[in-house]
């Protein structure tokens, strides 16, 4: 049974890691890092379960914490990024190409 | 019952998390997104984390995902603009990108079906009630969960002055 969630979990964290790598629109990029630290979380919480031990999900709840955090700080760089360029599509940013 | 519940909470998150990354208008992608949570704190009830799937309503579901409708709403329409998919070389990128997530996924896979921790089964029954993660968090955890306050403090700190600032670039 513990397969099934890790084989979930990985199913999921591809699904994000493909998301920031196909699409260029920011805000999804940022919904794809989401699912990744989604999956993350139900890798631990699944081995805390059945490794009899509720540090996994002490960690999750770091996790979730730190996720909070990031999207706060990667929605204000979105507002800054479409106030200085009016488009999210991350194409049209070279800011700190050369 | 219980592999069941699991099958329809793990399609369900995955179906929905699939629509979030193949979705060209980021609205649908981040209302997709709040079943994506709903689904894993179903999942996590069937891990016997029932604090945990509280807080994934709750913080994700609740606060973090109306945070990025409240962005979009404020941005408009223009963030719908995608033009991927026209030129051959686009489609190529894009393939081969696939291609990529297809053989991280596998290696993963692989790498579950080869180890040694899948011998690992319910060793008593741990609940992962508040009563639990208290003690876990204000006891063995006391100085991540006060260095985790001290990141959040800078996060918010961060973004005022991020925001404040008046002209970029």
């Amino acid at each position: 049974m513990l397969s099934h969630y890790l084989i979930a979990g990985g199913i999921l964290f591809t699904i994000g890691a493909v998301g920031v790598m196909t699409r260029r629109n920011i805000i999804v990029i940022l919904l794809s890092i989401e699912i990744m630290l989604n999956a993350v979380n139900l890798t631990m919480v699944a081995f805390s379960k059945f490794a009899g031990n509720v540090s996994g999900q002490v960690a999750s709840l770091f996790v979730i914490a730190i996720a909070a955090c990031e999207v706060a700080v990667g929605l204000a760089v979105a507002v800054l990024l479409f106030r200085a360029k009016n488009t999210t599509d991350t194409n049209s940013f070279n800011l700190l190409r050369w | 019952m219980e592999n069941l519940a699991f099958y329809v909470f793990s399609s369900l998150a995955v179906i929905s998390a699939i629509y979030v990354v193949a979705s060209q208008r980021p609205v649908y992608g981040v209302l997709a997104l709040v079943l994506t949570m709903f689904a894993l704190s179903g999942l996590f009830v069937l891990l016997d984390a029932h604090f945990l799937a509280m807080i994934q309503v709750l913080i994700y579901a609740g606060a973090i995902l109306v945070l990025f409708l409240f962005i979009l709403m404020l941005l408009g329409s223009e963030t719908s603009d995608e033009n991927g998919g026209r030129e051959w070389k686009d489609k190529l990128k894009r393939i081969v990108k696939l291609v990529l997530g297809f053989a991280f996924l596998s290696e993963l896979l692989i790498f579950v079906a080869g180890s040694k921790f899948l011998s690992l089964s319910h060793s008593g029954n741990i609940r992962g009630t508040i009563e639990a993660i208290g003690k876990a968090l204000l006891g063995e955890y006391i100085l991540p969960f006060e260095l985790v306050s001290i990141v959040l403090l800078v996060g918010v700190i961060g973004v005022v002055g991020l925001l404040k600032r008046e002209k970029m670039v």
